[in-house]
């Protein structure tokens, strides 16, 4: 009798001391939840597929028998609570088009965006904190500027219209790189320079605001005082600092990384989750749609949730609080 | 924090000592977009080993600029003129590489904010690796930690040095700082006013070790302050500065006893004298002369009641006297600062009829417990006091006594769980709280005038907006009354329709009173209204206040963690120590009187003058007591 009772207590204690996280993990499951839910109802909003599918000319009895066999002529709760259920149990259902599983298709196409867009995360990231570090470092004067404006450039120019005028140069004028695939390591270059100068400026002025802030807290000036060697002082002491606010906008980047990929897989012809999306929404293939969403707010869930547990990492403010 | 026994130790006539550092013809100007600032102008002095130099000064008076350039750590837009010697060595003329080797190892430097100074990510002892790192080898870090702390007496468990910076006290905080600076084993260390921030208590234990660790390692101390209750308290010699001039140097005994220069004699009258109910503070008229004027003559003329036409023409020049400079035309001559000096002030009427009374009032508060459990708090316990019609009634205490919650649930803006608010007869309950009738008569005056001011209307506007609310609805009346409310508060009429960005921090509180009391409020809760002021700005204030109380009949309720300001102010003074009132009594009472030990901790804590020093025994402070820290709020 007793057993379950301290049991019970030892799990509540737990819990408690770790409520930063138990929150978290909490709120992430019931975010996935609601982007499953907008996901199906939202996809339904926009019509019967059946009037595509079918043409005009479809009799009633044809449209009868298609919403017999996709089950789209159940009671909208009904067919939300049989979607509910097969996508718990991992089975997302088929594609109208393709009549394959939506899992599989999904699958497929992964290694394609992650191929891209891993490095491409990577690479601006680290250029951009080394970048937001010297113009830090030399604050109001030419280099500042210099990385400020080329910065700005780079942030400025959108994607699209970067990628159309490499395609031109490279592919069209030069012939030198192949404009459209993914087969080769010459396929990567374009895409990439197209992705990283936008997001390197991004990580630039966001580290360069950091630190310049940094620098002129109390605790760098009494560590210079006390003449630490300047070198120490950024690494061990103003960069951790920063890293509390470039975490912050890392889990921007990630949600941006996604829409960037739709964007740059297009104009790239990239085989990835990006252009599958886009073929998928023109076809109006429900399940592989709703597949779709459900994977880019998962990975934006799961990249914001990571960045929680970052935090808690990094700043003991934060995690001393939570205990 | 339990060292049982301090000793205040008075200054030793020491032996001829050498100099460390020497000061010639300092020069910092700061070349900003609005033009060239000169921060200061020439200063120069001398340092000798084992001696605390005080530097005393208003905020902008260039004290923290001097020192600071002493070791290079201005920004890159500020220029440096002279040269500081120091044991032979220019210390201007080195360049950044240069400068940063003489930095923690000949000449250390501990902050105003002591927690601020330390990175509040990385753990106290990750804070003292790195400076033991830089003078020495990465070797038994942990252990060279704590024998460096216990060395300087600090007492610091070693658990506590995996702690983090905001796990700390200020207190604690400063003395880590005090831990790093000496390290590196320096002759000189700067303090820029270390005790600033920090409690009355915990100043008198940092002035103490600070001192100790001065005789002990004959370190020359640097003491950057705008108290001279702590430069009589600590130090050997004092410099006084103006607009970045030394305009008074020497042994603190004889400055301090016979100051000749006009300013340091009114920094004087503007401090209270505790035990001398008296003595009225003299604010000295006018406000700093900010850095960017330049005037031709004597700095001070315009603040001065001794100038005259030739002060406003020619700077004045260091004159000589025995251990004791002065740059003035008309100095005062061997006049001691006496209590004649300082008239006394009008009567107030006190009526025997009960304006306000507190019974019972508890305020709790559920924080969470270290074990997950929730914990019960009571930021303000079982409090019991009563105000007279008429009265300034203080309280006192520490941070985190609870004195500010007490305010809080007397406005009515925090419902008590427990006791009675009884307003002139009436009992005030959260069932029956007519807020908007009370505010009227209640009215609340915060520490940061900025904070309490819109920054968007201007000061005539925002001053008649409390009539507004209140239903007077003709515009002309209103404007009328706010306009002589503020004139009331002393506030030119030039800048009535400036907004609070253009006023200076004193004619903010000014505008703040007069928005307070346009209303005519029978009850005035002031909270630590000028705690964050310089000396002179903060005697104007409560000059100001007391004028205002007599004029317009309001009964004060002054919080304050200051006991000599509550001195000058109050008729009668609570003690809160723990979320309780400790002690209550008249002024002459507490001062004179003071029976909780707690009560003659605090009074024993305060830096005073004592213009006959020779007299002053050796005080010694049983130190068993300090404020919970309590940050529930």
């Amino acid at each position: 009798m007793l057993l379950p009772v301290m049991l019970f207590k030892k799990i509540y204690c737990f819990l408690i001391a770790h409520s930063y996280f138990v929150v978290k993990i909490l709120r992430a499951v019931i975010t996935t939840f609601i982007i499953l839910v907008l996901s199906f109802f939202m996809v339904r909003a926009s019509g019967n597929p059946a009037e595509i599918y079918l043409g005009d000319n479809a009799t009633p009895k044809m449209v009868e028998y298609f919403n017999k066999k996709w089950g789209l002529d159940e009671p909208l709760y009904v067919q939300f609570l049989t979607y509910f259920s097969s996508v718990i149990s991992g089975d997302m259902g088929d594609s109208l088009i393709k009549n394959r599983p939506v899992s599989e298709i999904i699958t497929e196409r992964i290694p394609a965006t992650l191929s891209l867009m891993v490095p491409a995360a990577a690479i601006s990231m680290f250029l951009g904190i080394i970048l937001g570090m010297i113009a830090a470092l030399h604050h109001k004067k030419i280099t500042d500027g210099g990385i400020l404006l080329a910065s700005i450039i780079g942030f400025s120019l959108p994607n699209f219209f970067f990628g159309v005028i490499l395609i031109y140069f490279f592919s069209v004028v030069l012939g030198l790189l192949p404009s459209s695939g993914n087969d080769s390591f010459r396929h990567y270059i374009m895409p990439l320079i197209a992705i990283i100068t936008a997001d390197v400026a991004v990580f630039t002025r966001f580290t360069r605001a950091a630190l310049i802030d940094i620098f002129e807290k109390h605790y760098i000036t009494n560590f210079r005082a006390l003449g630490i060697k300047e070198k120490r002082i950024l690494f061990l002491q103003a960069l951790p600092n920063a890293s509390i606010a470039l975490l912050t906008i890392s889990g921007f980047y990630i949600g941006s990384l996604v829409a960037g990929a739709i964007v740059t897989e297009t104009i790239f012809s990239w085989p990835g989750l990006g252009s599958l999306l886009i073929a998928s929404v023109k076809a109006r293939d429900m399940p592989l749609v709703q597949g779709l969403i459900l994977l880019f707010g998962i990975s934006i869930v799961a990249a914001n949730l990571i960045i929680d547990f970052l935090y808690g990492v990094i700043d003991p403010r934060i995690r001393k609080r939570a205990s | 924090m339990t060292d049982t026994i301090v000793r205040i130790l008075p200054p030793e006539q020491g032996e001829v000592k050498n100099t460390v550092l020497s000061v010639k013809d300092l020069y910092v100007t700061f070349n900003t977009l609005s033009g060239l600032i000169h921060a200061v102008n020439g200063v120069s002095f001398d340092l000798k080993e084992g001696e605390i130099l005080g530097l005393v000064g208003e905020s902008g008076s260039g004290k923290s600029v001097s020192c600071k350039a002493l070791i290079q750590l201005l920004p890159s837009y500020a220029e440096i003129k002279g040269t500081v010697n120091y044991r032979g060595d220019d210390l201007v003329k080195m360049s950044h590489k240069e400068i940063a080797r003489y930095r923690g190892e000949s000449i250390s430097m501990i902050f105003q904010d002591p927690v601020g100074c330390l990175n509040p990510i990385k753990t106290i002892f990750s804070h003292l690796k790195e400076v033991l790192i830089k003078n020495g080898d990465k070797k038994n870090l942990r252990r060279r930690a704590k024998e460096q702390l216990k060395s300087l007496h600090i007492k610091l468990s070693g658990k506590r040095l995996r702690d983090y910076p905001f796990q700390f006290s200020g207190g604690m905080a400063q003395r880590v700082q005090i831990a790093m600076a000496m390290a590196g084993g320096p002759d000189i260390l700067i303090a820029d006013e270390p005790t600033t921030a920090l409690d009355v208590t915990i100043q008198a234990r940092i002035l103490n070790e600070l001192k100790r660790v001065s005789r002990k390692r004959n370190l020359a101390v640097i003491l950057v302050t705008h108290d001279l209750g702590v430069v009589a308290e600590i130090c050997d010699r004092v410099a006084v500065m103006y607009h970045g001039r030394i305009v008074e140097m020497g042994d603190t005994e004889q400055v301090i006893s016979f100051p000749r220069h006009p300013y340091t004699r009114a920094l004087m009258s503007i401090i209270p004298v505790i035990g001398d109910q008296s003595r009225k503070m003299t604010p000295i008229p006018g406000e700093c002369l900010p850095a960017a004027v330049e005037v031709q003559g004597c700095d001070f003329a315009d603040r001065c009641d001794r100038v005259d036409e030739y002060c406003k023409t020619v700077k004045p020049v260091t004159e000589e006297y025995i251990g004791h400079n002065y740059s003035c035309f008309h100095p005062y001559k061997d006049i001691p600062v006496a209590a004649s000096d300082f008239p006394s002030e009008a009567e107030r009427f006190v009526s025997n009829k009960i304006l306000l009374e507190v019974k019972n009032l508890s305020c709790i508060f559920e924080i969470r417990s270290e074990s997950g459990g929730k914990e019960k708090l009571a930021a303000v316990d079982n409090v019991s006091f009563h105000l007279y019609e008429g009265e300034i009634f203080g309280i006192v205490g520490e941070s985190g006594s609870g004195k500010s919650t007490l305010a809080n649930a007397v406005m009515g803006m925090l419902n008590p769980v427990e006791g009675n608010v009884i307003f002139n007869g009436q009992k005030l309950n959260r069932e029956g709280w007519n807020l908007k009738d009370y505010a009227r008569q209640v009215q609340y005056v915060f520490q940061d005038p900025l904070g309490a001011l819109d920054p968007r209307m201007d000061i005539l506007k925002q001053t008649a907006e409390p009539l507004l609310i209140h239903g007077v609805k003709s515009q002309k009346e209103r404007l009328s009354r706010a306009r002589n409310m503020l004139k009331q508060c002393g506030l030119n009429e030039l800048l009535f329709l400036q907004k609070p960005y253009g006023l200076s921090g004193g004619q903010r509180q000014r505008a703040v009173l007069a928005r307070a009391l346009v209303n005519n409020p029978r009850l005035l809760i002031c909270d630590e209204p000028v705690s964050a002021m310089d000396v002179s700005v903060q005697a104007q204030i409560l000059n100001l206040l007391k004028k205002l109380v007599i004029e317009n009949n309001v009964t004060v309720l002054f919080i304050s963690h200051d006991l000599s300001v509550v001195h000058d102010m109050c008729d009668r003074v609570a003690v809160m120590y723990a979320g309780q009132i400790v002690e209550t009594g008249t002024m002459k009472k507490i001062f004179n009187n003071p029976e909780h030990p707690y009560t003659k901790l605090l009074i024993d804590s305060i830096p005073k003058i004592n213009f006959n020093r020779k007299e002053r025994p050796n005080r010694a402070i049983q130190g068993e007591y300090h404020a919970v820290t309590c940050n529930a709020l």
